[in-house]
Protein backbone atom coordinates (compact mmCIF):
# COMPACT_ATOMS: atom_id res chain seq x y z
CA UNK A 1 0.00 0.00 0.00
CA UNK A 2 0.90 3.65 -0.03
CA UNK A 3 4.18 5.28 1.63
CA UNK A 4 3.30 8.02 4.10
CA UNK A 5 6.51 10.25 5.49
CA UNK A 6 6.92 10.36 8.67
CA UNK A 7 6.18 13.90 9.36
CA UNK A 8 2.57 12.94 7.83
CA UNK A 9 2.32 9.67 9.91
CA UNK A 10 2.82 11.26 13.46
CA UNK A 11 0.41 13.86 12.23
CA UNK A 12 -1.74 10.76 12.31
CA UNK A 13 -0.96 8.79 15.44
CA UNK A 14 -1.39 11.99 17.31
CA UNK A 15 -4.86 11.68 16.56
CA UNK A 16 -5.05 7.75 18.03
CA UNK A 17 -6.40 7.72 21.39
CA UNK A 18 -3.90 6.43 24.05
CA UNK A 19 -4.85 3.30 24.58
CA UNK A 20 -5.18 2.50 21.32
CA UNK A 21 -2.04 3.99 20.01
CA UNK A 22 -0.06 1.97 23.45
CA UNK A 23 -1.05 -1.30 21.57
CA UNK A 24 -0.07 -0.13 18.65
CA UNK A 25 3.78 0.36 19.82
CA UNK A 26 5.00 -3.06 18.66
CA UNK A 27 4.28 -2.29 15.09
CA UNK A 28 7.88 -0.83 14.38
CA UNK A 29 10.53 0.76 16.74
CA UNK A 30 10.15 4.23 15.36
CA UNK A 31 6.30 4.45 17.14
CA UNK A 32 7.26 2.93 19.86
CA UNK A 33 9.56 5.62 20.53
CA UNK A 34 7.07 8.10 19.96
CA UNK A 35 5.90 6.86 23.86
CA UNK A 36 8.89 8.99 25.02
CA UNK A 37 8.91 11.74 22.59
CA UNK A 38 8.18 15.22 24.42
CA UNK A 39 6.86 16.87 21.11
CA UNK A 40 4.55 14.38 19.69
CA UNK A 41 3.49 13.67 23.23
CA UNK A 42 2.04 17.28 23.54
CA UNK A 43 1.10 17.33 20.18
CA UNK A 44 -0.87 13.89 21.07
CA UNK A 45 -2.65 15.71 24.15
CA UNK A 46 -4.09 18.23 22.30
CA UNK A 47 -5.32 16.35 19.33
CA UNK A 48 -5.87 12.82 20.33
CA UNK A 49 -9.83 11.92 21.74
CA UNK A 50 -9.26 11.79 25.12
CA UNK A 51 -10.12 8.32 26.21
CA UNK A 52 -8.67 8.74 29.70
CA UNK A 53 -11.97 11.07 30.83
CA UNK A 54 -13.14 9.25 33.79
CA UNK A 55 -15.75 10.53 35.81
CA UNK A 56 -15.71 8.85 39.05
CA UNK A 57 -18.79 8.30 41.80
CA UNK A 58 -17.49 6.73 45.08
CA UNK A 59 -19.42 5.15 47.83
CA UNK A 60 -17.75 2.88 50.52
CA UNK A 61 -14.27 2.72 48.11
CA UNK A 62 -16.29 1.13 45.59
CA UNK A 63 -15.58 3.48 42.44
CA UNK A 64 -18.29 4.03 39.48
CA UNK A 65 -17.23 4.88 36.49
CA UNK A 66 -18.13 6.86 33.26
CA UNK A 67 -15.77 6.25 30.09
CA UNK A 68 -16.27 8.52 27.62
CA UNK A 69 -14.89 5.48 24.96
CA UNK A 70 -17.25 3.12 26.44
CA UNK A 71 -20.78 3.50 26.82
CA UNK A 72 -20.61 1.05 29.54
CA UNK A 73 -20.10 1.94 33.33
CA UNK A 74 -17.82 -0.13 35.52
CA UNK A 75 -17.88 -0.55 39.36
CA UNK A 76 -14.56 -1.32 40.59
CA UNK A 77 -13.07 -1.92 43.55
CA UNK A 78 -9.41 -0.48 43.55
CA UNK A 79 -8.11 -2.54 46.50
CA UNK A 80 -9.75 -6.21 45.60
CA UNK A 81 -9.33 -5.76 42.48
CA UNK A 82 -12.72 -7.14 41.33
CA UNK A 83 -14.71 -4.80 38.50
CA UNK A 84 -18.15 -5.34 37.02
CA UNK A 85 -19.31 -3.30 33.55
CA UNK A 86 -22.97 -2.44 33.68
CA UNK A 87 -24.69 -1.28 30.27
CA UNK A 88 -26.15 1.70 31.06
CA UNK A 89 -29.46 2.46 29.37
CA UNK A 90 -28.38 5.88 28.12
CA UNK A 91 -25.24 7.22 27.68
CA UNK A 92 -26.21 10.60 28.63
CA UNK A 93 -26.85 10.06 32.16
CA UNK A 94 -24.92 10.87 35.53
CA UNK A 95 -25.00 8.47 37.62
CA UNK A 96 -24.62 7.80 41.93
CA UNK A 97 -23.81 4.84 43.75
CA UNK A 98 -25.51 3.96 47.38
CA UNK A 99 -25.38 1.08 49.55
CA UNK A 100 -28.63 -0.33 51.15
CA UNK A 101 -28.87 -3.51 53.87
CA UNK A 102 -30.40 -6.83 52.27
CA UNK A 103 -33.72 -6.75 54.89
CA UNK A 104 -32.94 -10.15 55.14
CA UNK A 105 -29.71 -10.90 56.05
CA UNK A 106 -28.24 -7.76 57.01
CA UNK A 107 -25.62 -7.53 54.20
CA UNK A 108 -24.68 -4.31 52.32
CA UNK A 109 -25.55 -4.28 48.48
CA UNK A 110 -25.33 -1.63 46.31
CA UNK A 111 -27.46 -0.07 43.81
CA UNK A 112 -26.80 2.60 41.14
CA UNK A 113 -29.09 5.34 40.77
CA UNK A 114 -29.14 6.94 37.22
CA UNK A 115 -30.55 10.08 37.37
CA UNK A 116 -31.94 12.58 35.31
CA UNK A 117 -34.38 10.23 34.58
CA UNK A 118 -34.41 8.56 37.89
CA UNK A 119 -33.38 5.04 36.91
CA UNK A 120 -32.58 2.61 39.74
CA UNK A 121 -30.40 -0.31 38.90
CA UNK A 122 -29.96 -3.22 41.50
CA UNK A 123 -27.10 -6.09 41.03
CA UNK A 124 -28.89 -8.83 41.24
CA UNK A 125 -31.81 -8.46 38.34
CA UNK A 126 -29.02 -6.73 36.16
CA UNK A 127 -31.91 -4.82 34.85
CA UNK A 128 -32.88 -1.10 35.34
CA UNK A 129 -35.82 -0.32 36.88
CA UNK A 130 -37.80 2.96 36.62
CA UNK A 131 -38.24 5.22 39.94
CA UNK A 132 -42.17 5.85 40.18
CA UNK A 133 -40.66 9.70 40.94
CA UNK A 134 -41.55 13.15 40.07
CA UNK A 135 -38.82 15.86 41.34
CA UNK A 136 -39.91 18.77 42.73
CA UNK A 137 -36.44 19.94 42.91
CA UNK A 138 -33.39 20.65 40.27
CA UNK A 139 -29.95 19.05 40.96
CA UNK A 140 -27.38 21.95 41.05
CA UNK A 141 -23.51 21.30 41.19
CA UNK A 142 -23.58 17.32 40.13
CA UNK A 143 -20.35 17.10 39.35
CA UNK A 144 -20.32 17.38 43.37
CA UNK A 145 -22.73 14.97 44.95
CA UNK A 146 -21.57 12.20 47.61
CA UNK A 147 -22.63 8.83 49.14
CA UNK A 148 -22.51 7.40 52.55
CA UNK A 149 -24.42 5.64 55.12
CA UNK A 150 -26.83 4.22 52.01
CA UNK A 151 -27.81 8.31 50.53
CA UNK A 152 -25.98 10.32 47.86
CA UNK A 153 -26.57 13.73 48.45
CA UNK A 154 -26.63 16.67 46.25
CA UNK A 155 -27.15 20.56 46.10
CA UNK A 156 -30.78 21.07 44.91
CA UNK A 157 -33.40 24.11 44.61
CA UNK A 158 -37.09 23.77 44.29
CA UNK A 159 -38.42 23.86 41.27
CA UNK A 160 -41.28 25.90 41.77
CA UNK A 161 -40.81 28.09 44.35
CA UNK A 162 -37.69 30.22 44.02
CA UNK A 163 -37.95 31.92 47.82
CA UNK A 164 -36.87 28.37 48.89
CA UNK A 165 -33.31 28.73 47.70
CA UNK A 166 -30.61 26.16 48.28
CA UNK A 167 -30.56 22.92 49.80
CA UNK A 168 -29.88 19.54 49.73
CA UNK A 169 -31.16 16.59 48.37
CA UNK A 170 -30.79 13.23 49.12
CA UNK A 171 -31.77 10.12 48.43
CA UNK A 172 -32.12 6.74 50.23
CA UNK A 173 -31.56 4.01 48.37
CA UNK A 174 -33.20 1.61 51.14
CA UNK A 175 -36.51 3.33 50.45
CA UNK A 176 -35.83 4.57 47.16
CA UNK A 177 -37.04 8.27 48.19
CA UNK A 178 -35.63 11.54 48.06
CA UNK A 179 -35.92 14.17 51.06
CA UNK A 180 -34.58 17.50 51.52
CA UNK A 181 -31.96 18.94 53.95
CA UNK A 182 -31.07 22.30 54.89
CA UNK A 183 -27.91 24.39 54.34
CA UNK A 184 -26.49 26.42 57.48
CA UNK A 185 -28.52 29.30 56.14
CA UNK A 186 -30.55 30.14 53.50
CA UNK A 187 -28.84 31.29 50.35
CA UNK A 188 -30.36 32.08 47.45
CA UNK A 189 -30.13 29.91 44.12
CA UNK A 190 -26.65 31.43 42.43
CA UNK A 191 -25.16 32.67 45.34
CA UNK A 192 -22.23 31.14 45.41
CA UNK A 193 -19.25 31.24 42.79
CA UNK A 194 -18.16 27.58 44.10
CA UNK A 195 -19.74 24.89 46.29
CA UNK A 196 -18.24 21.55 47.26
CA UNK A 197 -19.77 18.32 49.19
CA UNK A 198 -17.50 16.33 50.96
CA UNK A 199 -17.84 13.40 53.64
CA UNK A 200 -15.80 13.21 57.14
CA UNK A 201 -15.56 10.06 58.93
CA UNK A 202 -17.80 8.52 56.55
CA UNK A 203 -20.66 10.20 59.21
CA UNK A 204 -20.66 13.90 59.09
CA UNK A 205 -21.43 15.82 55.93
CA UNK A 206 -19.46 18.86 55.03
CA UNK A 207 -20.11 21.67 52.53
CA UNK A 208 -17.84 24.50 51.29
CA UNK A 209 -19.39 27.74 50.20
CA UNK A 210 -17.92 30.62 48.40
CA UNK A 211 -20.25 33.57 48.13
CA UNK A 212 -19.34 35.60 44.58
CA UNK A 213 -17.48 38.15 45.00
CA UNK A 214 -15.43 36.93 48.00
CA UNK A 215 -12.34 35.16 48.44
CA UNK A 216 -13.37 33.15 51.13
CA UNK A 217 -14.64 29.33 51.32
CA UNK A 218 -16.68 28.44 54.54
CA UNK A 219 -16.07 24.97 55.28
CA UNK A 220 -19.35 23.74 57.02
CA UNK A 221 -19.45 20.49 58.69
CA UNK A 222 -22.71 18.81 60.60
CA UNK A 223 -22.91 16.92 63.51
CA UNK A 224 -23.06 12.85 62.58
CA UNK A 225 -25.88 11.47 60.61
CA UNK A 226 -27.65 8.91 61.61
CA UNK A 227 -30.88 9.77 61.14
CA UNK A 228 -32.35 10.10 64.88
CA UNK A 229 -31.33 13.48 65.36
CA UNK A 230 -32.00 16.50 63.49
CA UNK A 231 -29.28 17.55 61.38
CA UNK A 232 -27.21 21.29 62.23
CA UNK A 233 -24.12 23.09 61.26
CA UNK A 234 -21.20 24.23 62.41
CA UNK A 235 -18.84 26.42 60.86
CA UNK A 236 -15.56 24.33 61.05
CA UNK A 237 -12.95 26.95 58.74
CA UNK A 238 -13.01 29.68 56.08
CA UNK A 239 -10.47 29.39 53.45
CA UNK A 240 -8.74 32.71 52.10
CA UNK A 241 -6.66 30.90 49.06
CA UNK A 242 -5.84 31.74 46.80
CA UNK A 243 -5.42 35.51 47.13
CA UNK A 244 -6.67 36.64 43.90
CA UNK A 245 -9.50 37.19 41.97
CA UNK A 246 -10.62 34.58 39.82
CA UNK A 247 -12.70 34.27 36.95
CA UNK A 248 -13.47 30.53 37.56
CA UNK A 249 -12.98 28.00 40.64
CA UNK A 250 -14.08 24.53 41.03
CA UNK A 251 -12.74 22.81 44.35
CA UNK A 252 -13.27 19.73 46.00
CA UNK A 253 -11.85 19.54 49.81
CA UNK A 254 -11.12 16.69 52.53
CA UNK A 255 -11.86 17.24 55.65
CA UNK A 256 -9.69 16.16 58.74
CA UNK A 257 -11.67 17.03 62.18
CA UNK A 258 -9.08 16.09 64.53
CA UNK A 259 -6.00 17.65 62.79
CA UNK A 260 -8.45 20.90 62.30
CA UNK A 261 -7.05 20.95 58.39
CA UNK A 262 -9.11 21.24 55.09
CA UNK A 263 -7.38 19.40 52.01
CA UNK A 264 -8.16 21.01 48.65
CA UNK A 265 -7.96 20.52 45.59
CA UNK A 266 -9.02 23.34 43.25
CA UNK A 267 -9.17 24.09 39.56
CA UNK A 268 -9.07 28.08 39.03
CA UNK A 269 -8.24 30.32 35.70
CA UNK A 270 -7.55 33.74 37.04
CA UNK A 271 -8.83 35.36 33.55
CA UNK A 272 -10.19 34.35 30.05
CA UNK A 273 -6.88 34.13 29.06
CA UNK A 274 -4.88 32.15 31.58
CA UNK A 275 -5.04 28.08 31.30
CA UNK A 276 -6.59 26.13 33.99
CA UNK A 277 -4.56 25.36 37.07
CA UNK A 278 -4.89 23.14 39.29
CA UNK A 279 -4.24 24.09 43.13
CA UNK A 280 -3.58 21.70 46.11
CA UNK A 281 -2.93 22.61 49.41
CA UNK A 282 -3.80 22.82 52.98
CA UNK A 283 -5.66 24.75 54.53
CA UNK A 284 -5.77 25.16 58.73
CA UNK A 285 -6.97 27.44 61.25
CA UNK A 286 -5.98 31.18 60.74
CA UNK A 287 -5.99 31.53 57.04
CA UNK A 288 -2.34 29.29 57.84
CA UNK A 289 -2.75 27.90 53.91
CA UNK A 290 0.14 25.12 52.30
CA UNK A 291 0.64 24.91 48.84
CA UNK A 292 1.39 21.33 47.90
CA UNK A 293 3.61 21.12 45.04
CA UNK A 294 2.60 18.90 42.16
CA UNK A 295 5.47 20.15 39.42
CA UNK A 296 3.66 19.85 36.43
CA UNK A 297 1.62 16.69 37.29
CA UNK A 298 -2.21 18.12 36.75
CA UNK A 299 -5.54 16.53 37.07
CA UNK A 300 -6.54 17.45 33.76
CA UNK A 301 -10.40 16.92 32.96
CA UNK A 302 -10.43 14.52 36.02
CA UNK A 303 -11.27 15.07 39.46
CA UNK A 304 -8.97 13.36 42.45
CA UNK A 305 -10.82 11.61 44.68
CA UNK A 306 -10.34 12.80 48.32
CA UNK A 307 -12.24 10.87 50.64
CA UNK A 308 -11.59 7.27 49.36
CA UNK A 309 -10.81 4.47 51.72
CA UNK A 310 -9.71 0.78 50.59
CA UNK A 311 -12.51 -1.41 51.99
CA UNK A 312 -13.09 -4.66 50.86
CA UNK A 313 -16.74 -3.75 49.36
CA UNK A 314 -17.95 -7.28 47.48
CA UNK A 315 -19.29 -6.55 43.95
CA UNK A 316 -21.50 -9.11 42.76
CA UNK A 317 -20.70 -11.12 39.83
CA UNK A 318 -23.05 -10.19 36.78
CA UNK A 319 -23.90 -12.19 34.15
CA UNK A 320 -25.93 -15.04 35.41
CA UNK A 321 -26.20 -17.26 32.75
CA UNK A 322 -24.07 -15.40 29.90
CA UNK A 323 -21.07 -15.53 32.61
CA UNK A 324 -18.94 -17.56 30.64
CA UNK A 325 -19.32 -16.37 27.25
CA UNK A 326 -18.46 -12.56 28.63
CA UNK A 327 -16.04 -13.79 30.99
CA UNK A 328 -12.62 -13.21 28.19
CA UNK A 329 -14.27 -10.08 27.37
CA UNK A 330 -14.78 -8.20 30.94
CA UNK A 331 -10.66 -9.43 31.81
CA UNK A 332 -9.79 -7.86 28.35
CA UNK A 333 -11.69 -4.30 29.69
CA UNK A 334 -10.28 -4.51 33.35
CA UNK A 335 -6.68 -4.64 32.02
CA UNK A 336 -7.37 -1.34 29.90
CA UNK A 337 -8.65 0.64 32.66
CA UNK A 338 -7.21 -0.35 35.91
CA UNK A 339 -3.62 0.96 34.62
CA UNK A 340 -4.70 4.21 34.40
CA UNK A 341 -6.40 4.45 37.78
CA UNK A 342 -3.19 3.78 39.57
CA UNK A 343 -2.62 7.32 38.60
CA UNK A 344 -5.20 8.53 40.92
CA UNK A 345 -4.31 6.25 44.05
CA UNK A 346 -0.92 7.62 43.55
CA UNK A 347 -2.34 10.83 44.30
CA UNK A 348 -4.06 9.93 47.10
CA UNK A 349 -1.14 8.35 48.87
CA UNK A 350 0.76 11.08 47.88
CA UNK A 351 -1.55 13.56 50.17
CA UNK A 352 -1.73 11.33 52.82
CA UNK A 353 1.92 11.16 53.07
CA UNK A 354 1.97 15.10 53.06
CA UNK A 355 -0.63 15.48 55.59
CA UNK B 1 -12.69 41.92 -13.17
CA UNK B 2 -14.16 42.26 -9.86
CA UNK B 3 -11.14 40.09 -7.66
CA UNK B 4 -14.01 37.30 -6.37
CA UNK B 5 -14.66 37.10 -10.05
CA UNK B 6 -11.14 35.88 -10.97
CA UNK B 7 -10.70 32.64 -12.32
CA UNK B 8 -7.20 30.61 -11.89
CA UNK B 9 -6.46 27.48 -13.20
CA UNK B 10 -4.63 24.75 -11.63
CA UNK B 11 -3.11 22.43 -13.72
CA UNK B 12 -2.66 18.73 -12.39
CA UNK B 13 0.47 16.43 -13.00
CA UNK B 14 -1.36 15.20 -16.06
CA UNK B 15 -1.30 18.31 -17.43
CA UNK B 16 -5.18 18.90 -17.54
CA UNK B 17 -6.27 22.21 -16.06
CA UNK B 18 -9.00 22.93 -13.22
CA UNK B 19 -10.18 26.12 -13.76
CA UNK B 20 -11.59 27.84 -10.41
CA UNK B 21 -12.65 31.04 -8.53
CA UNK B 22 -9.53 32.95 -6.80
CA UNK B 23 -11.31 32.22 -3.54
CA UNK B 24 -11.49 28.65 -3.97
CA UNK B 25 -7.60 29.03 -5.41
CA UNK B 26 -6.71 30.52 -2.41
CA UNK B 27 -8.20 27.95 0.07
CA UNK B 28 -4.79 26.23 -1.47
CA UNK B 29 -2.40 27.78 1.34
CA UNK B 30 0.12 27.58 -1.10
CA UNK B 31 -1.18 28.87 -4.06
CA UNK B 32 -2.51 32.20 -1.89
CA UNK B 33 1.33 32.10 -0.68
CA UNK B 34 2.36 32.38 -4.70
CA UNK B 35 -0.77 34.74 -5.65
CA UNK B 36 0.92 36.95 -2.62
CA UNK B 37 4.11 36.68 -3.45
CA UNK B 38 2.84 38.45 -7.02
CA UNK B 39 2.87 35.62 -8.95
CA UNK B 40 0.46 37.14 -11.48
CA UNK B 41 -0.14 34.05 -13.83
CA UNK B 42 -3.52 33.05 -14.47
CA UNK B 43 -2.46 29.05 -14.46
CA UNK B 44 -0.57 27.52 -11.54
CA UNK B 45 1.11 24.09 -11.86
CA UNK B 46 0.37 21.65 -9.32
CA UNK B 47 3.02 19.06 -10.27
CA UNK B 48 2.92 16.74 -7.59
CA UNK B 49 -0.95 15.74 -7.72
CA UNK B 50 -2.67 14.13 -10.20
CA UNK B 51 -6.00 14.67 -12.32
CA UNK B 52 -8.28 12.61 -9.54
CA UNK B 53 -6.98 13.90 -6.54
CA UNK B 54 -7.12 17.85 -7.56
CA UNK B 55 -10.33 17.16 -8.54
CA UNK B 56 -11.42 16.63 -5.28
CA UNK B 57 -9.20 18.88 -3.39
CA UNK B 58 -11.36 21.08 -5.54
CA UNK B 59 -14.61 20.02 -4.90
CA UNK B 60 -13.41 20.16 -1.09
CA UNK B 61 -12.11 23.66 -1.27
CA UNK B 62 -15.22 25.09 -3.23
CA UNK B 63 -17.92 23.66 -0.33
CA UNK B 64 -16.14 24.88 2.28
CA UNK B 65 -15.88 28.46 0.49
CA UNK B 66 -19.67 27.92 -0.54
CA UNK B 67 -20.79 27.66 3.28
CA UNK B 68 -18.32 30.19 4.15
CA UNK B 69 -20.55 33.06 2.12
CA UNK B 70 -23.39 32.26 3.07
CA UNK B 71 -24.79 34.42 6.27
CA UNK B 72 -26.74 33.25 8.65
CA UNK B 73 -28.27 29.77 10.04
CA UNK B 74 -24.77 29.39 10.70
CA UNK B 75 -25.81 25.93 12.79
CA UNK B 76 -27.49 24.48 10.10
CA UNK B 77 -24.97 25.09 7.95
CA UNK B 78 -22.18 23.74 9.81
CA UNK B 79 -24.00 20.22 10.14
CA UNK B 80 -24.01 20.28 6.72
CA UNK B 81 -20.76 21.02 6.15
CA UNK B 82 -20.02 18.09 8.93
CA UNK B 83 -22.17 16.18 6.49
CA UNK B 84 -20.09 16.86 3.47
CA UNK B 85 -16.87 15.91 5.21
CA UNK B 86 -18.31 12.91 6.79
CA UNK B 87 -19.38 11.41 2.88
CA UNK B 88 -16.39 13.57 1.40
CA UNK B 89 -13.95 11.48 3.16
CA UNK B 90 -15.61 7.80 3.03
CA UNK B 91 -13.24 6.70 0.33
CA UNK B 92 -10.40 3.53 0.29
CA UNK B 93 -7.30 3.92 2.35
CA UNK B 94 -4.86 4.45 -1.05
CA UNK B 95 -7.47 7.11 -1.78
CA UNK B 96 -7.22 9.02 1.53
CA UNK B 97 -3.58 8.64 1.70
CA UNK B 98 -3.16 10.48 -1.68
CA UNK B 99 -6.17 13.06 -0.30
CA UNK B 100 -3.62 13.65 2.80
CA UNK B 101 -0.50 13.60 0.70
CA UNK B 102 -1.97 16.18 -1.68
CA UNK B 103 -3.79 18.13 1.27
CA UNK B 104 -0.21 18.94 3.01
CA UNK B 105 1.45 19.37 -0.29
CA UNK B 106 -1.14 22.66 -1.13
CA UNK B 107 -1.71 23.26 2.66
CA UNK B 108 -4.97 22.90 3.13
CA UNK B 109 -5.30 22.15 6.35
CA UNK B 110 -9.29 21.42 7.01
CA UNK B 111 -8.58 18.46 4.80
CA UNK B 112 -5.35 17.34 6.19
CA UNK B 113 -7.38 16.97 9.79
CA UNK B 114 -10.08 15.34 8.56
CA UNK B 115 -8.40 13.06 6.77
CA UNK B 116 -5.44 12.12 9.11
CA UNK B 117 -8.72 11.98 11.88
CA UNK B 118 -10.09 9.27 9.53
CA UNK B 119 -6.84 7.36 9.35
CA UNK B 120 -6.66 7.28 13.07
CA UNK B 121 -10.14 6.17 13.32
CA UNK B 122 -9.53 3.52 11.50
CA UNK B 123 -6.42 1.79 12.32
CA UNK B 124 -7.28 2.75 16.07
CA UNK B 125 -9.12 -0.62 16.88
CA UNK B 126 -6.37 -3.00 14.28
CA UNK B 127 -3.74 -5.19 15.18
CA UNK B 128 -0.19 -3.83 14.91
CA UNK B 129 0.05 -6.52 11.98
CA UNK B 130 -3.01 -4.99 10.26
CA UNK B 131 -0.84 -1.64 10.71
CA UNK B 132 2.28 -2.66 9.39
CA UNK B 133 0.50 -3.61 6.07
CA UNK B 134 -1.56 -0.39 5.74
CA UNK B 135 1.44 1.71 6.49
CA UNK B 136 4.16 -0.33 4.44
CA UNK B 137 5.96 -0.63 7.37
CA UNK B 138 8.70 -3.34 7.62
CA UNK B 139 8.58 -4.45 11.44
CA UNK B 140 12.05 -3.90 12.45
CA UNK B 141 11.71 -5.44 16.13
CA UNK B 142 13.73 -9.37 16.32
CA UNK B 143 10.94 -11.33 17.75
CA UNK B 144 12.05 -11.22 21.06
CA UNK B 145 11.93 -7.53 21.22
CA UNK B 146 8.58 -7.68 19.83
CA UNK B 147 7.53 -10.57 22.70
CA UNK B 148 8.85 -7.89 25.37
CA UNK B 149 7.31 -4.48 24.09
CA UNK B 150 4.21 -6.89 23.36
CA UNK B 151 4.46 -8.02 27.13
CA UNK B 152 4.73 -3.97 28.39
CA UNK B 153 1.64 -3.58 26.65
CA UNK B 154 -0.25 -6.61 27.16
CA UNK B 155 -2.98 -5.22 29.00
CA UNK B 156 -3.71 -3.00 25.86
CA UNK B 157 -4.61 -5.85 23.85
CA UNK B 158 -7.83 -6.41 23.53
CA UNK B 159 -10.35 -9.26 21.46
Amino acid sequence: MSYLPGDLLEEILCRVPAVSLKRLRSSCKRWNRLFNDKQFSTKHLDKAAKQSKYLVFHCDGLLLCTISSDTRIVLWNPFTGKTRWIQPRSTKHSYALGSYKEPRCGTSSYKILSYRTYNDHEFDSNTWRILDFTSDFELLYIGTSVSFKGKTYWFASDREDEQLGMFLVSFDYTTERFGRLSLPCKYPVGFFHDVALSVVGEEKLSVLLQPRNTRGKEIWVTNKIDGTKEVSWRKFLTVNYPERDYWITFTCFWVDEEKKVALCCEKCMFDRNTKIKDLVYIAGEDNEVKLIDFGAVTFGSCWPVLDYFPSLAYIQPGGGLKKRKRKSQVEAKEKEVAPTFNLCVYFLDLIFAVL
Amino acid sequence: MSESNKKISLISSEGEAFEVSEAVAREFEIVAHMLEDGCSGSSIPITTVDSNILGKVIEYCTKHVEVGNVEGNSEKAEKDLEEFDKRFIAVEMNTLFSLILAANYLNVKGLLNIGCQKVADTIKDMKPEEVRSIFNIENDYTPAEEEVVRKENEWAFQP
